[in-house]
């Protein structure tokens, strides 16, 4: 049992120490976004090149990761892979950002009809199994690349909805808004002096757990030839193209999905870390 | 406690109409002609097209068509497969089982496993095991499911051979068997789950934990094991039975991915099969069936938030 004394339980001294779950996370990730970056410098071989000589061969030094049944370098795709697979997912969650905060911030600031509609209608969306919906979007816009950006957007667009309307609400209650009002500042300029600076963080933090589902579901869509279409790689679909022979050589399956989960877990960590620097409770409790 | 239940049964039938009218419209939101579309894209003579215009009722206003299809719905005919000639319902029927069973599997994994793991994060006292737990958690949440259903296939079916390879006894006529066949699949389906749910437990522990009331059940000399029974578990129940039923919810329609791995005859291997064979009314009933179980699962949740926690039902 540890001693307390009132007021000491919340602070601690060591507070504006970063967690090691945000160094660890933003670690991972630097690395992963510089490989992506210079995927095109460092891949050892093009990613499209098959190489009938070497088809399925285990990791060597001329392959590190090994090759797939067309004797493409694994390595390769994987690094290219990333680019894409980040890519999609910072467009997604993006896209899901700007479209949920702007109709969490409308509902809550306009409040009344407007409120109950638009969060009526993001409590549709969030009655469709999150999966169902998204392949029901790209079989409405026909598969591919932006459509799967779009897809994976739409679906989180509640979550930030609900995250942007709370804090709006609050933010619009204060008495200094109640003063910008009545100095006679416009709408806009109190949604972006006043609310949005109170939104922003909860909207980060959230938007960095969303990009690792993000990244999941786009490689899920992708398995199901549902994403990126061949022969550009992504990661999802190599995993996919690698099953069959998988008793063959199992590499083409295991580095692509083990890149998948080095990645998501890289966003999980910054994200969890995130959060806990942002909420004492989290930090003060543990004895 | 009453008019909480009443005005939850009541927005039931409301969301259920919404849902189906975005069911009914992906028919309508996708490029082509739907009766092309119902007709399958190799038979393209004029005659039959008109027919089949005529025998839909596709040349009729579109909220005709949307009632006309709707009071089909409800008597539970969902139309026929392009496909396969077959009922939609017929189809829908035979999947169904199958999805439930996995998904009721995993769940029943996923809380056996996360329970005890996330109290016991929750209240050790060593932060080194903490460390690693939560890390654990973690790793759980990040691995992709179809890759770990694909290495899980590959070690236990293909090389060990302690598995069936990707065949599944009908769960309500041999539920032994089916507790065996469907185990890789409900492991694979609960991983991520119990992460989340272990999760959520350890955090909503740890919340308890350092109530004030926790701090008198000590100080009156309950041993802590007592303590931790009586008054941490019990109160941190609330958010994990919510978290539980999402997870419910998620696993009814979000198991696509495993049953493709799988080959498990689901719902949701269905739904992905009408999408490459554009058998858009199976799609529709798929869609709108998960739609409605995912809906009902939720309702079951909130009311049960409800009963265990009566702040709710007054607020």
């Amino acid at each position: 049992m540890r001693s307390w004394t009132p007021g000491s339980g919340t602070r601690e001294p060591r507070v504006r120490r970063w967690p090691g779950k945000v160094v660890v996370g933003g670690s991972v990730l630097a690395l992963v976004a510089g490989l992506a970056l210079g995927a095109e410098v460092l891949a050892p071989h093009p990613v499209t090149r098959m190489d009938p000589e070497a088809r399925l061969a285990v990791p060597s030094l001329r392959h590190p990761l090994g090759t797939d049944f067309f004797g493409r370098d694994v390595l390769s795709r994987v690094l290219v892979g990333y680019r894409t697979s980040l890519a999609i997912a910072f467009l997604a969650v993006g896209f899901a950002a700007g479209v949920g905060t702007a109709v969490g911030v409308a509902a809550g600031y306009s409040g009344g009809r407007t409120d109950a509609l638009l969060m009526r209608s993001m409590d549709v969306l969030f009655a469709f199994p999150v999966f169902l919906l998204a392949i029901t979007i790209v079989v409405i816009l026909g598969v591919g690349t932006a459509t799967a950006i779009l897809a994976i957007g739409i679906v989180y667009v509640p979550i930030f909805a609900r995250i942007a309307r709370g804090p709006t609400l609050v933010v619009n209650a204060q008495q200094y808004v109640e003063a910008a009002r009545s100095l006679g500042a416009s709408s806009w300029h109190i949604v972006r002096r006043h609310v949005l600076p109170n939104i922003a963080t909860p909207v980060l933090v959230q938007a960095s757990t969303n990009l690792a589902t993000a990244i999941l579901f786009e490689s899920a869509l992708s398995f199901l030839g549902l994403g990126v279409q061949p022969p550009y790689p992504s990661l999802g679909m190599m995993v996919s193209e690698g099953r069959p022979y998988v008793e063959l050589s199992p590499w083409p399956v295991v580095f692509p999905g083990l890149a998948i989960a080095v990645v998501v877990l890289g966003f999980n960590l910054l994200g969890d870390g995130l959060q806990e620097l942002l909420d004492p409770r989290l930090r003060a409790q543990r004895a | 406690m009453r008019s909480y239940l009443a005005e939850r049964l009541w927005q039931l039938p409301a969301v259920l109409l919404v849902v189906s009218g975005l069911v009914f419209s992906v028919m309508h939101l996708v490029p082509g002609d739907p009766a092309q579309l119902l007709l399958g894209f190799e038979n393209t003579d004029p005659v039959q097209l008109e027919r089949v215009r005529r025998d839909f009722g596709l040349d009729r206003p579109v909220l005709v068509q949307y009632g006309r299809w709707l009071g089909r719905v409800v008597q539970g005919d969902l139309g026929v497969s392009v496909r396969t000639g077959r009922a939609v319902a017929e189809i829908v029927s035979e999947a169904f089982p199958y999805t439930v069973t996995l998904a009721g599997y995993a769940l029943a994994l996923a809380v056996i496993v996360a329970l005890p793991l996330g109290v016991w994060a929750g209240t050790t006292r060593s932060r080194g095991a903490d460390a690693v737990v939560q890390a654990v958690f973690l790793i759980g949440l990040s691995v992709p499911a179809f890759w770990v259903g694909s290495l899980l296939i590959l070690v236990f079916s293909v090389e060990l051979r302690w598995f069936p390879l990707l065949t599944y006894p009908h769960p309500w006529r041999d539920p032994l068997g089916a507790l065996r066949g469907f185990l890789l699949p409900a492991v694979t389906l609960a991983i991520p789950n119990a992460a989340a749910i272990a999760r959520m437990v350890r955090a909503s522990v740890l919340a308890v934990r350092g109530e004030e009331y926790v701090r008198v059940a000590r100080a009156k000399g309950l041993s802590e094991g007592a303590v931790i029974r009586r008054h941490v578990v019990r109160n941190a129940l609330v958010p994990i039975v919510t978290l539980i039923g999402i997870v419910a919810g998620y696993l009814l329609g979000g198991s696509v991915v495993v049953e493709q791995v799988f080959a498990v005859p689901g719902l949701g291997r269905a739904g992905l099969q009408a999408i490459v064979q554009r058998d858009y009314p199976l799609l529709q009933g798929v869609v709108l069936i998960t739609t409605a179980a995912f809906v009902l699962v939720n309702l079951v949740v909130d009311l049960l938030y409800a009963l265990l926690d009566p702040r709710i039902r007054y607020a």
